[in-house]
Parts: structure tokens; C-alpha cells; sequence
């Protein structure tokens, strides 16, 4: 049923360690989404935000060297839904109203927040 | 009849001790005939005029050396009786002028009482004093309470004050000032970086009138002060003994402010470390005095206790800057740690999954899930509180969190017992064996039907044991015959072995039970 709910919704997944970013894929594709990239670095998640259409991003804050902070501002730019899946248990006081999932998390914990997020990506 | 000297038989020895008493008054006494003609001076009167008894004779006091300072003994003729220059009132202290034989006046106050014999005046005792100038008085009393005043408020922010910098300039500034130097520096030791220097400040002259030279060194004039916490007060340096031995300038170097007056005081700590010293000069000789250097070591004392409490004040800052630098990289470490702790915990998951996919049962895979997060929720929570000990009861809503939504969680679990707080290693420990009882009871337990409770009481003995029990009543009759499964296990093997605690099991019909007791368990790191 949640599932259904979330058929053929695109999803930016930007994350940087293969093994997680592999598992992520499998459970947003298991969830009835369409996974776009996924990207490990800030300049691939930029490209793809411009060429790609995007319902909803789901973001790593730590990407190596560098933060998807500056992602976050670009995708509340164009008003495009998003959250942060962190180890971080401390975050940018600026993004913090942003959703989160603390790393590690359940199917069922990932449904839950983008259920609530595609109603944000239908509302006016 | 107004001669001392010259009365009725038998008087004379009485008359030889009264001229004894009279001239060893140090007051000046003068007794006047009705012409006031001296009739009688004691020695202070002769010191005072500078004339004697004889060279007075045949002439009004008035017309000697005697002047009164009131209109009336002004308008007054030199030959009027007593009664108009010293009227009968005037048993009152008075201002007169003197003029002494040599030419000086002096300022006086005087006292006149009129000699009466048989209803008549017939002579006038006169008692006079001399004064300082009035104006010159009030000087001095001005003067001295200008010291007092800068004394008093050099101590006072002295007192107030913890920054270097200040408190030398303004120990600099009140002891020039009040030694009556024309120029005053403060030589002071300080240690910055871990390196010994010597600072100063200046009072009385620009910065520049002494850049140019070195500091003052352990010479012969110097040494004593800086070295030994000697005050070297001087009328005129350039023939003090000690003065020109050293090398290379021998004296004053060339172009250096003129000082003949020199007064150097040592500000000394209390535990008789030297902090430097106050050096003043004047180019005229003879400028400070014994009450100078009694003002300037006063001002030094002073400095030195807000010299210590400065040093005291520095340290202090510099350690809680020290410390809040090691807690701020403390801070980051332990986040770190908490993050990278967390993406192990995601990694693990993620491989888990990858690797079970397609070959292990749903069930399995999602027991193993929610033994990863039970571990990882844990993790948050002893992370929120920065790896201190937290709260039992927090501990065990977070075991019940995934499973019952926070309404029915209080209806069918009940948590009951004092604020215990858990050290991380026995709450990690600690919410596993919660989350495997819960896990446990929705699956066969309590928590299987609507109707099922859990009751969950706990207790702290004397010695810091930790006494827990857990119940399950009103649910689903329990199957006895139950496996040793892991969860079983890791309680009471695990739990027991891990923290020298003791866990009983006990499965009934009418429900499961368990009771946990842990020896002090806020104890371990």
C-alpha cells in the first residue's frame, strides 16, 4: 500500500559510501521508486538537479571531503522536498528544521518520511 | 607695685620659683603696666622678640615689636591704656604679627588678661603664640589631604583592577604625582609566551625620551633595588658613591633626561619575589624626602598585592581558555566518534541485507534489523548525553518506542521506579536485553493480544545494586516449552556476565517474568 503510494516517485539519492548507497537504492526501488543517480560528490548531485526531473532528494550530509549543505539550499531554491539521512546527531543550526533520518534506519522508517513528503510534492 | 621681684618678707624663694616656672613655659608671657610697658618677660618672650627685658624699658611693647591685627588695636594710640589695645573681654584668643629684632615678622596668637588689684586694672599678662601663616596652613592641610585623597583612590582601583596594563599605569601616574617627581617609570617583570621580560611604563615623560636607551641593568645604582628589593633615595645621584662605576656609559647616557633627585622603591610580592621597581627623578637636588619615599613604598605595597592578583586573575583565564579549547576538541572527537559509530551501525545493516537478500526468511531478516537499531537507538541516547550516564526509564521507552505507539504504550506498560541513571556499557547492555523482551512479547508474549500488560518496577538497594523486575500478566497463556533462543540467551547470559549481575527468567502460563539485579550500575566508564 505504501508502496503504491510512492510508485514513480523520483528520487535524488546522494550518498557517498557504496555499500549504504547500494542498500538505499534497493530500498527506494523496493518502495516503487525511481532512484536519480545516485551521486557520491557535490558537482554530480548539481548536474543532476539540473537535468534531471526531481520530485524529492534524500541527502548524505557528510560526502568526503565536502557537505551537502549548499545541496540543500539549491533544492529549497527550486522548492524541491528533501532530507537528510546522517550519522550526525548534530547538524548546521540553518538546516535544522530540515526532516531527518538518523542513520541506521528501517524500511518502514523510510516510508513513513516520504509518504509525508509527497504530500509536500502535491501540495500547491 | 607690679615687680615680681620685690614683695613681702619671706617671699623671695616663693617669687625664684615662680620666674623657674614662668621661663620654662614655652610659651611667650609678658606682663605690661598700665603705660604697656613691659615689666616682665619669661625666656620664651626674649627668643620671641629677640630683644630683653632692659632694651625694652621706657617704651610701649607696641612700639617694640608688638602688633595687634584687629581695627581697633590699629586705630588705637601707642599710649592708651592697656584696656583699648587689650580690652578687658579679650580673654580670647587673638591674631597678632611680631617683629622680631632681626626684622621677621611672625604670625602670632595671643591671649590678654587684665591684672586687677582693689577694683582697678593696674596691668595686662600677655601669652602669645606663634603660628604658621594661616594661608600657609591651610596649604599644607590641603596638600595633605591631596595625598590622602590619591592614596585612598590609587588603593581602591588598585583593588578593582586586574589588568596588567592598568594597574601599572596607574601605580606610575599616583606615585609621580605624589612623590613630587618630574618624572616616573615602572620597571615590572612579567613572563609572556613562557619568556621572563621586563616592561615599563612612564609618568612625566614621553616614550621616546627613553627609547633609545637600554633597560636598567644590575649596576651599582640599580642592582640594589632590582636585585635585592633595596629603596635607593638619593638628594643627588651624580654624587652618590655608586654612581658612573658601570660600563658603558658611566652615568647618565648622553641625551638622557636630567636627574638629580633619584628614588627608587622596589615592588616586592608577598612571597619576597621582586615584581620591579618605581623609579622616579627630578633634575633639582633635594626633592624627596622622607615622606616621599614613605608614600611611594605605600604605593608599591599596594601595587604588589594587584600585581599578585593580576598574575593570580592571567592564570586563571589562561587555564579556563585552555580548558574550553580541550572540551571544544573533546566535543568534536566525540561527535565524530558518535558519527562514524552510526555509519558502521548503516554499513553493517546495508550488508547484511545485500548479503541475506533472497537467502534468509522475512522474519530473520527483521529480528536481526531490530536488534541493530534497539543497539543503535541506545547509541543515540547515551550520545545525547555526551557518553555520561542516562536515565533508566528514558532507556526503556526506547526499547518500546519501535513497537507501541506512545498512547498505548502507556496504557499496557507501566514503568515504575526512582530516577536511576546508567553508565553507557550497562544502558547499551541494558537496552538489548529490553528490546529483546519486548521483541519477545509481541511475538509470544504479552504484548501478542490486546488485553496483555508489562509491568516494570524497579528499585536501588543500599549497595547500589540495581534491583528490576519485569511481568507480563493479562495476556495470551504462554507456550513453557520454548527454545534457548538468542534473545533468552543474551539476557540472562549475557547481561549477567557482562556487568556481574544476576538475570532470572521465569516462564509461567500466566505470563513470562524476569528479574535483573545489577551491582552499581552508574559505576562503569
Amino acid at each position: 500500500m505504501t508502496a503504491m503510494s510512492l510508485r514513480g516517485l523520483r528520487v535524488l539519492l546522494v550518498e557517498d559510501e557504496m555499500i549504504v548507497c547500494m542498500d538505499l537504492e534497493d530500498m527506494l526501488r523496493d518502495l516503487g521508486c525511481i532512484v536519480v543517480g545516485p551521486a557520491a560528490r557535490m558537482h554530480q548531485a548539481l548536474s543532476l538537479i539540473d537535468r534531471e526531473p526531481i520530485d524529492l532528494a534524500m541527502l548524505d550530509i557528510n560526502l568526503g571531503c565536502e557537505t551537502s549543505y549548499p545541496l540543500a539550499e539549491r533544492l529549497a531554491m527550486l522548492g524541491i522536498p528533501h532530507f537528510f539521512s546522517t550519522g550526525y546527531a548534530d547538524i548546521e543550526p540553518a538546516f535544522r528544521d530540515r526532516p531527518r533520518l538518523q542513520k541506521p534506519f528501517s524500511e518502514t522508517q523510510l516510508s513513513s518520511l516520504l509518504i509525508a513528503l509527497r504530500g509536500a510534492v502535491h501540495s500547491p | 607695685m607690679l615687680n615680681p621681684t620685690e614683695n613681702a618678707p619671706g617671699c623671695a624663694t616663693r617669687n625664684s620659683v615662680l620666674m623657674a616656672l614662668c621661663d620654662h613655659a614655652s610659651e611667650a608671657l609678658f606682663l605690661l603696666d598700665p603705660q604697656q610697658h613691659c615689666v616682665f618677660m619669661n625666656s620664651a618672650a626674649e627668643a620671641l622678640i629677640g630683644f630683653s627685658l632692659d632694651e625694652l624699658r621706657g617704651r610701649p611693647l607696641h612700639d617694640v615689636a608688638f602688633h595687634g591685627v584687629s581695627e581697633e588695636a590699629h586705630r588705637s594710640s601707642r599710649s592708651e591704656p592697656v584696656e583699648r589695645d587689650f580690652p578687658v573681654s579679650s580673654g580670647m584668643a587673638e591674631r597678632g604679627v611680631v617683629l622680631h629684632r632681626d626684622g621677621e615678622l611672625h604670625p602670632v596668637t595671643y591671649t590678654a588678661r587684665p591684672v586687677h588689684e582693689e577694683g582697678h586694672v593696674v596691668g595686662t599678662v600677655l601669652e602669645v603664640r606663634r603660628t604658621r601663616g594661616q594661608g600657609q596652613a591651610i596649604e599644607a592641610l590641603e596638600e595633605e589631604t591631596r595625598i590622602l585623597e590619591t592614596l585612598h583612590r590609587t588603593g581602591a582601583m588598585l583593588a578593582s583592577k586586574l589588568d596588567l596594563e592598568e594597574i601599572v599605569q596607574a601605580v606610575t601616574e599616583a606615585a609621580t604625582t605624589l612623590s613630587g617627581a618630574r618624572f616616573g617609570a615602572f620597571f615590572y617583570n612579567v613572563i609572556r609566551d613562557g619568556k621572563a621580560l621586563q616592561l615599563y611604563t612612564l609618568c612625566g615623560a614621553p616614550r621616546e625620551a627613553f627609547a633609545a636607551f637600554p633597560q636598567p641593568r644590575h649596576t651599582a645604582v640599580f642592582g640594589p633595588t632590582f636585585a635585592e628589593g633595596v629603596v635607593i633615595r638619593s638628594d643627588n645621584i651624580r654624587r652618590d658613591p655608586r654612581y658612573g662605576l658601570n660600563a658603558p656609559y658611566r652615568g647618565m647616557p648622553p641625551r638622557h633626561l636630567p636627574v638629580t633627585s633619584y628614588l627608587s622603591v622596589p615592588v616586592k610580592a608577598c612571597n619576597g619575589t621582586i615584581h620591579g621597581a618605581l623609579i622616579f627623578g627630578h633634575e633639582d637636588a633635594g626633592v624627596f624626602t622622607e615622606r616621599s619615599e614613605r608614600i611611594v613604598t605605600a604605593i608599591a605595597a599596594q601595587a604588589s598585592v594587584a600585581l599578585d592578583n593580576a598574575a593570580l586573575f592571567e592564570a586563571a583565564q589562561q587555564e579556563i581558555a585552555e580548558r574550553q579549547k580541550v572540551e571544544a576538541h573533546q566535543k568534536l572527537l566525540i561527535e565524530e566518534l558518535n558519527h562514524r559509530v552510526k555509519n558502521m551501525l548503516a554499513t553493517v545493516q546495508s550488508i547484511a541485507k545485500r548479503t541475506l537478500r533472497g537467502r534468509a526468511d522475512q522474519i530473520a531478516m527483521e529480528t536481526f534489523q531490530n536488534r541493530l537499531l534497539a543497539l543503535s537507538q541506545s547509541h543515540s541516547l547515551i550520545m545525547r548525553e555526551n557518553w555520561r550516564p542516562v536515565d533508566l526509564r528514558e532507556l526503556a521507552h526506547t526499547a518500546f518506542a519501535p513497537f507501541l505507539d506512545a498512547v498505548s504504550g502507556a496504557e499496557r506498560v507501566q514503568l515504575d521506579g526512582p530516577d536511576i541513571r546508567l553508565a553507557p556499557k550497562v544502558a547499551l547492555a541494558l537496552g538489548m536485553g529490553f528490546h529483546e523482551l519486548v521483541a519477545n512479547a509481541v511475538r509470544h508474549g504479552a504484548l501478542r493480544s490486546d488485553q496483555g500488560r508489562i509491568e516494570i518496577r524497579w528499585r536501588e538497594m543500599d549497595d547500589n545494586t540495581l534491583h528490576l523486575s519485569w511481568v507480563e500478566q493479562e495476556g495470551p497463556p504462554v507456550d513453557v516449552v520454548q527454545g534457548q533462543g538468542f534473545g533468552l540467551q543474551l539476557l540472562e547470559k549475557g547481561l549477567a556476565h557482562e556487568l556481574g549481575g544476576e538475570v532470572r527468567v521465569h516462564l509461567a502460563r500466566s505470563g513470562m517474568s524476569c528479574e535483573i539485579s545489577l551491582p552499581d550500575p552508574a559505576k562503569y566508564l
